[in-house]
């Protein structure tokens, strides 16, 4: 039996935790990412709007839907991305996957918001009221709180090493929570009024509608991925303004543009 | 272990007696809950009717946004003058500490607040069984609540704006809490009692190892 080794850093999944490692590759996805939520977006836009048929029911307002569910996904999926990397920080204290939760809460919070606007938008022509206190709108809201409370405490907290741990005990402690809140939310609804609005009416989806629903997605997914992870290169540049690699890479102040690129040649 | 038991019910009894010695800032949260209570039939019309039908919410929400008003000087002044620090080298492990904490804070806040209920539930013209009812919903509340917040209470330990921060913490996470007392107080049949009990163990198991992870931040 081989003696076991510990991990080498350089290598492997582990090498991405490395700050210096992971703002090389971010660097490098950002661009393309970005370029591909415009070009789906595009593509979803006139997919939905041009391509799509009119709805029997609701006309045209329904049109919002590919504004509003791609935004409600990635509000929702991104909660569970927070809470996975705060336990990955909890178990391995890896500052970049506290750093990452750090990252994923605005998007996930702007998301959540755009979310609850258009939602309340299309809710007015269908519904005839922009609120209403449905299970889903409900708990979107109450997710919105979460991410705020999640934002405020780690920009609040000081030294950033112990708001790292603190958001990550929330971010947990949040997502315990969110199937408790969800089914409470649920439980209360229907106790609390009749299914004045169904969402499960069994009405099938026109196939061009749902085209233009899965690119309007992945344009919605791009755009997060790419904006989390430049976020998360600007907050790791913050916290490790004094280390080595990032005036080899980005150079002093005072340093010119040429000098910092022939440093960085040196190194790799 | 016995040794163990008697640390707990030291940290306990000097916690009830510390309350007891700052009787004005215990009673806080009191002095809030009597005053919400008054103040909300007077902005609206004080028919019996209506009062008894936004009684069982007015006498909810306030009694938690009381408990949530003492909940900063959970870990707060013994943080200040540093005993806390003190009480988490104790023989006993800090989750059993803080558990102690909760425990004095539900006796010192949440069993007051209980007691408050029925007089504010007259006030709203509910009916003698009726009263009975809310006061043992809120006798359940109290401790959940205490138990929840004694998370955002130690994760906010020390940071400036604690109370604004300790309140968006605490409100998405009492949602569930405010439905089913509210559901038990209002309505007849076992079900909401059933899932307050669940909500009752699950936050006292569970919030007492998380409080402890961020005492220890905070204190480090």
């Amino acid at each position: 039996m081989k003696p076991s080794r510990p991990p080498n850093p350089e290598s492997g999944w582990l090498q991405w935790a490395s700050p210096r490692n992971f703002d090389a590759l971010a660097g490098r996805l950002v661009r393309p990412l970005l370029a591909a939520a415009v070009c789906l977006a595009g593509l979803g836009l006139f997919w939905g709007f041009y391509l799509a048929p009119i709805d029997a029911v609701q006309g045209h307002s329904y049109r919002i839907m590919f504004l509003h569910v791609p935004a409600s996904w990635v509000a929702m999926i991104v909660y569970l991305a927070m809470a996975f990397w705060s336990a990955v920080y909890l178990v391995f204290r890896t500052r970049l996957s506290a750093m990452m939760a750090q990252a994923l809460a605005p998007t996930g919070a702007l998301m959540t918001l755009l979310s609850l606007v258009t939602g309340s938008l299309w809710g007015k022509p269908t519904w005839g009221t922009y609120w209403v206190w449905d299970a889903r709108l409900t708990s979107m809201l109450l997710l919105l709180f979460l991410y705020l409370g999640f934002i405020a405490l780690t920009r609040s907290v000081t030294p950033a090493r112990r708001a790292d741990a603190a958001g990550s005990i929330l971010a947990l402690i949040g997502a315990v929570n969110v199937p408790v809140i969800y089914f409470s939310v649920v439980w209360w609804n229907t106790l609390h009024q009749g299914a004045s609005i169904s969402f499960d009416s069994g009405v099938s989806i026109h196939p061009t509608m749902l085209t233009a629903l899965l690119l309007m997605s992945a344009a919605a997914w791009a755009y997060s991925i790419a904006v989390v992870l430049s976020r998360l290169r600007v907050l790791v540049l913050e916290r490790e303004a004094q280390a080595e690699w990032v005036g080899r890479r980005y150079g002093a102040p005072g340093q010119s543009r040429n000098e910092i690129r022939r440093l960085d040649e040196t190194e790799s | 272990m016995r040794q163990g038991a008697r640390v707990f019910l030291g940290v306990l009894g000097r916690d009830v007696s510390l309350a007891w010695r700052n009787r004005l800032q215990s009673a806080t949260g009191l002095v809030f809950f009597a005053v919400v209570a008054t103040l909300f039939p007077l902005a609206i019309d004080p028919q019996p009717e209506l009062l008894r039908q936004v009684g069982v919410a007015v006498i909810m929400v306030g009694g938690l946004l009381a408990n949530l008003l003492t909940l900063r000087a959970l870990f707060e002044d013994d943080w200040r003058d540093g005993s806390l620090s003190q009480l988490m080298l104790l023989s006993i492990p800090v989750p059993a500490v803080v558990l102690a904490k909760m425990l004095a804070h539900s006796i010192t806040v949440g069993i007051p607040l209980t007691l408050m209920a029925p007089l504010l539930a007259m006030q709203y013209q509910l009916e003698g069984g009726h009263i009975l009812q809310v006061t043992l919903a809120l006798l359940v509340t109290m401790p959940i609540l205490t138990a929840i917040g004694a998370m955002g209470a130690a994760l906010t330990l020390g940071v400036p704006q604690a109370g604004l921060l300790l309140a968006l913490l605490h409100l998405p996470l009492c949602v569930p809490v405010l439905v089913f007392a509210s559901q038990a107080a209002a309505s007849p049949g076992p079900a909401p009692w059933w899932l307050l009990a669940a909500l009752f163990v699950g936050s006292w198991f569970f919030s007492s190892p998380a409080a402890a992870a961020a005492l220890r931040l905070a204190v480090e």
